[in-house]
């Protein structure tokens, strides 16, 4: 009795402490005006109709049941009152029984009225939810439930919880707003919700033992949790607490229920808001910072847009703006370039179709600053809306700098044509002098009548003329490498031939105190497609470094296959030179390949230019290969490259000994005009034509070959280009533009080594282009083409095939054997004449003078050999070479 | 089937140590770039009369580093919610705290949620704002701008930085061998961890809550701390409703550790009182 009547004051200052409100569903709030005037009818129709007044009480008792929960001290206190107020009053037993039959009955409509009440309270929220998804924002939407909810519910405390992490979540709201001491928590607070995926109610929440302190600090008593979960994305609860104790009607857990559903959808809306939030903070962050202007514009009409930028660059305030003020900017900008017509006639293109994508739309403006804007659009779709997206990007210092490099280009251009023609100028110039000199301090050098005095002049003359020489076709060599000018032009060449030819050189030229080794090591490729000259330039540098370093000793050149490391089947091959010289210091060995270094004492260093290895190594790199090097100071050096050298097998046009020498052509004498201001130019055409039955006739410059040419009407003209009074150039032109000699075939000669001259030469109409020194087989060639003649052959000779192996094994005897030899000749007086002919490139001079040898006596062919392959060759400069070594050795 | 998520147990989640005996309970709390260790002198002093508690927060020490999230541990709150749930688990009231550094505002803020759990808390070092308020005329020891370059400093290259924090902390450079075991707690934190407690520390202010304190309190302040000027510790003084501040003879921010035995014996004069 004691504890029902505690319970009943406790309910009461419940009551007093957490009124509901008129609204809350146990307050039947649809029903209670009904019951309430169903009640006065009632008791109005009983007064009238003269009722008993104990029976007035019924329609009151009835209200009071129905409208308030049915507490069990008040059910029993009235049960009790009632029966002594019917003991007292001693009334009529069925007025009892209709009093007891309401006071039954009460509770039942009660309970289905509160049924009712209830789920139209459901029907309430969830309307109001959906309602309060769109006109809302989210936070208010959850606000308004989450109050709504705490009222039907009657609890002191509602939370909505989003977890953020594992160990995380955040109160997104809190009612009252100091329900959690910090908007962040543990997600442990909802854990078993979210697990078992429906709402838990505690009722005595202080003793369930994942409890959370917070809550247990403020005094909690019961707790309910409603699990906001959506898939895997979002997590997160309604936890409603009460201060007090309490049970959890099925009604409202029920209510609580169904009204899930709807809050989830509600805090994914918010949580989507929320990101849309985020990413609108982004693309703001970012359309602010770029540098470029945007505007958006929907066809419609209806809505435009523009950034910072923009809005600066149209005028306009940024953000939202009418499509209609944008278009009129936009206008008034571009009406406001200089460049308009391209504009214009741009605009025309862009816009003849729709759906256009416009790239780069340039607008210059002069004033009030240079400025170039480079305008782009792209159409864009918002929602089947179509609309443009324009970016405005100021190209002013990209286009400047443009106009800036595209002159530096040009100036780079013209200044490097100008070093061209400058090296093409200086090759002429310095070589023809030079040639001169050469040749004239030999001549001299013949007089017998002559100091000592005298003839040390003369010899230090030629020592640095030829110096003089060599540098500056090494400068010019490694200019051309550097300004990559430099190409190879590979051929199929015999490779035997090629070695021999080297080794017979170098047999020649070894010192008494030297063994010259040659150690080919089979198999070696017999025919090989590479550029000829520039690789027996690198092997001659190599072999006359070795020669020239190594006082005493040998000298071994080894050629030999090595392993493709490639596996590509490429014939690769080494070519080693050995000496037992100076040797390099290791420190030296890092600057031998730079420019003017060489190894070994001081008077070593008088000979060479300085420049040899420094090309070797460039032209080893551009066949694809790297020179390597090992030394030993005092003991001597090793060089060695590997270089892919391809075989060629498919010979059968090749033969193995030079073509036969031509004599003559078949038909009519063909006239030719060669016209060089340099007699000794003149000469040496002339005597190469002349043998074969042209009929020749000389001119000094342009302006004489032009006087010439309309005398003896030639077949072919032989045309210098640099030359005084009228150059070769315009003699040219002048022969293409007249009539009688227009056709005539013209092919330029020129001592210039560079590409420029050629095709200069060739746009003013020439037909061919000879380099200098002419070699004969090109001229030949050059005139069977454009003449069309049948050239004819001096019978060959039947001579044994010298290119066979076995026999290139060769070592070191032959020099002395040789120098034995020519001393017992009048070797002097007849290489002094060899010579002559070698500096006048008087090439048919020497083979004639060659055969006369032979024939005169046998021994002479230690010398002719060598020096007959190289004419054959027309290596002016080498034959010259190997015949001063001769000299030299005497 | 959903993963449960079940928090680590508190023991492990925050290494919580129990030992000594007694009926009264002291909490040592530790503070930013130490642990538990730190309070090894005043444990040996006080284990024979007083139950003792030890734990590491979450991020420092041996405390389960699973357990830690940037988002969770962005403000002091999340400390104290920890600091409760131990108390909850070990089922103290009445017990007494002592917090260093930031741990003094992690207990006033357990304090205020459910004071029924403290009988007093011992501040040492402690600092409601570290950044001085201009508007207020708050003293707090920094300039947002020197913390920005402490933040700098600590993002690109922590290590670095924790060679040149510690010695200033510790003080006392007549005893490097201090700041050399700083230095060590301090590198045995994760780095981003580190960081981003720093900024949390740094950044807070709950000069707010100070007048809300009920539970009585004594605000331990030595000289030359260089996270908290003397004039702090006559602020918390000032507005905690229930404070007593102690000036103690001691250097730098880390007494306990360079001045063991002032700190102790002013602790037990706090405990006969």
């Amino acid at each position: 009795m004691f504890s029902r009547l505690n319970l009943l004051r406790d309910r009461l200052l419940h009551r007093k402490a957490n009124p509901l409100s008129p609204c809350h569903p146990e307050r039947l709030p649809s029903f209670a005006p009904l019951v309430l005037g169903f009640t006065g009818i009632l008791l109005t129709l009983e007064m009238l109709g003269g009722c008993p007044p104990q029976l007035w009480v019924a329609p009151v008792l009835f209200a009071w049941f129905t409208l308030y929960p049915p507490g069990k001290g008040i059910a029993l206190m009235s049960g009790v009152g009632g029966t002594g107020w019917l003991v007292a009053w001693n009334g009529d037993l069925r007025h009892f029984l209709t009093l007891l039959l309401v006071g039954l009955i009460s509770p039942l409509v009660r309970r289905n009225l509160l049924e009712r009440e209830w789920q139209s309270a459901t029907q309430t929220m969830l309307a109001s939810l959906t309602q309060n998804e769109t006109t809302a924002s989210p936070e208010q939407a959850i606000a308004y439930t989450l109050t709504t909810l705490k009222t039907f519910a009657s609890a002191d405390g509602a939370i909505v919880l989003r977890q953020l992490d594992e160990v995380t979540a955040e109160a997104l709201i809190s009612l009252p707003e100091n329900a959690l001491p910090d908007r962040l928590t543990t997600p442990a607070l909802f854990a078993e919700a979210i697990v078992e995926n429906r709402c838990i109610y505690y009722p005595d929440y202080p003793v369930i033992p994942t409890a959370a302190a917070v809550l247990l600090a403020k005094g909690v008593q019961s707790v309910a949790v409603l699990p906001l979960s959506q898939e895997e994305q979002v997590r997160g609860a309604i936890v409603l607490f009460w201060y007090t104790s309490i049970q959890f009607s099925p009604l409202l857990q029920q209510f609580l229920e169904s009204l899930l559903k709807g809050m989830g959808n509600l805090l994914r809306f918010q949580e989507i808001t929320l990101r849309l939030d985020q990413l609108q903070a982004r693309l703001r962050a970012i359309l602010e910072t770029i540098p470029q202007g945007v505007v958006f514009v929907d066809e419609s009409g209806e809505e435009g847009w523009l950034n910072h930028v923009a809005a600066t660059q149209l005028g306009l305030p940024e953000g939202a703006a009418e499509p209609i003020a944008i278009a009129q900017a936009m206008t008034a900008l571009r009406l406001k370039a200089d460049n308009q017509e391209d504009i214009t006639r741009q605009a025309a293109q862009f816009f003849t179709q729709p759906q256009v994508e416009i790239r780069d739309w340039q607008w210059f403006y002069r004033q009030p600053q240079r400025q170039v804007l480079s305008l782009s659009s792209t159409p864009i779709y918002l929602r089947h809306l179509p609309g443009r997206l324009w970016v405005i990007d100021d190209i002013t210092e990209r286009w400047e700098a443009d106009v800036a490099m595209q002159q530096a280009k040009e100036m780079a251009e013209s200044a490097n044509r100008a070093k061209s023609e400058f090296l093409a100028n200086m090759s002429h110039e310095l070589r023809t002098p030079l040639n001169g000199i050469l040749g004239y301090t030999q001549i001299l050098k013949k007089s017998t009548n002559l100091t000592e005095q005298q003839r040390n002049g003369l010899e230090i003359i030629h020592q640095s003329g030829e110096h003089l020489l060599t540098l500056i076709n090494d400068v010019l060599d490694l200019s051309k490498i550097e300004a990559r000018k430099m190409e190879l032009h590979p051929h199929d060449f015999h490779f035997f031939a090629f070695l021999e030819n080297l080794v017979q050189m170098f047999k020649v030229r070894a010192r008494q105190e030297i063994t010259f080794v040659y150690e080919p090591i089979a198999p070696l490729p017999k025919f090989v497609w590479a550029d000829e000259k520039r690789l027996r330039q690198v092997l001659l540098n190599l072999l006359s470094n070795a020669i020239k370093f190594t006082e005493q000793g040998r000298v071994i050149f080894r050629v030999k296959p090595v392993e493709d490391d490639l596996q590509l089947d490429l014939a690769k091959l080494r070519f080693e030179v050995e000496d037992t010289g100076v040797g390099i210091s290791p420190e030296q060995l890092d600057t031998i390949f730079l420019p003017f270094q060489q190894a070994g004492e001081k008077q070593r260093q008088t000979e060479g230019t300085g420049l040899g290895l420094t090309i070797t190594r460039q032209l080893v790199q551009l066949m694809g290969s790297e020179i390597q090097v090992v030394s030993q100071p005092g003991k001597g050096s090793t060089f060695w490259f590997d270089v892919v050298l391809p075989e060629i097998t498919n010979h059968g046009g090749m033969t193995v000994s030079r073509p036969p020498l031509i004599v003559g052509y078949e038909g009519q004498r063909c006239k030719v005009l060669v016209v060089d201001n340099q007699w000794e130019n003149r000469a040496v055409l002339l005597g190469l034509l002349q043998p074969l039955g042209f009929e020749t006739l000389e001119a000094v410059d342009g302006q004489d070959g032009l006087n010439k040419a309309d005398e003896f009407m030639p077949d072919a003209i032989l045309m210098d280009l640099v030359m005084p009074v009228m150059d070769g150039f315009e003699a040219i032109r002048r022969l293409r533009s007249s009539p009688t000699l227009k056709d005539v075939v013209i092919i330029a000669v020129s001592a210039s080594t560079l590409d420029f001259d050629q095709e200069t030469s060739r746009r003013a109409g020439c037909n061919g282009f000879l380099p200098k020194p002419v070699h004969e087989a090109e001229l030949l060639e050059h005139l069977q083409t454009y003449l069309d003649l049948a050239w004819i052959y001096q019978q060959p000779e039947e001579k044994p095939q010298r290119w066979e192996t076995g026999e290139v094994m060769t070592t070191a005897k032959t020099p002395i054997a040789f120098s034995d030899t020519l001393a017992l000749l009048p070797a002097r007086s007849e290489l002094d004449i060899l010579l002559d002919l070698a500096m006048q490139g008087d090439l048919q001079g020497i083979m004639d003078h060659i055969d006369h040898l032979e024939q005169f006596d046998e021994r002479w062919l230690s010398l002719t050999r060598p020096l007959a392959q190289l004419v054959r060759g027309f290596e002016e400069q080498q034959v010259l070479e190997l015949i001063r070594q001769y000299r030299d050795r005497l | 089937m959903q993963q449960l998520y079940m928090p680590s147990s508190i023991a492990k989640r925050n290494n919580v140590e129990v030992l000594g005996q007694g009926k009264q309970t002291i909490i040592f709390a530790h503070g930013f770039g130490s642990d538990q260790t730190a309070w090894r002198h005043q444990v040996e002093a006080f284990q024979s009369n007083y139950r003792i508690v030890l734990f590491d927060h979450v991020g420092a020490g041996k405390s389960d580093m699973a357990a830690y999230s940037p988002r969770r541990y962005s403000s002091l709150y999340s400390y104290a919610e920890d600091l409760l749930e131990l108390c909850a688990e070990l089922k103290l009231s009445q017990a007494i705290l002592v917090g260093h550094s930031v741990s003094g505002m992690v207990s006033l803020l357990a304090a205020l949620i459910d004071p029924s759990r403290f009988s007093q808390l011992i501040f040492v070092g402690a600092s409601p704002r570290y950044v001085n308020d201009a508007e207020t005329g708050y003293i707090g020891g920094f300039e947002q701008s020197d913390l920005d370059a402490l933040y700098g400093a600590m993002s690109s290259n922590y290590y670095a930085w924790v060679s040149g924090f510690a010695p200033i902390a510790m003080g006392n450079p007549e005893r490097p061998e201090l700041a050399t075991e700083f230095a060590n707690t301090l590198s045995a934190i994760r780095p981003d961890i580190a960081q981003a407690v720093a900024r949390v520390i740094f950044q807070s202010d709950h000069r707010a809550e100070l007048p809300r304190l009920k539970v009585p309190t004594v605000i331990l302040q030595s000289n030359n701390d260089v996270a908290v000027p003397l004039v702090v510790g006559d602020y918390l003084a000032k507005h905690i409703p229930n404070a007593r501040l102690i000036n103690i003879n001691a250097q730098g921010h880390l007494p306990h550790i360079s001045a063991p035995r002032v700190v102790t014996q002013t602790i037990s004069e706090c405990l006969a009182a």
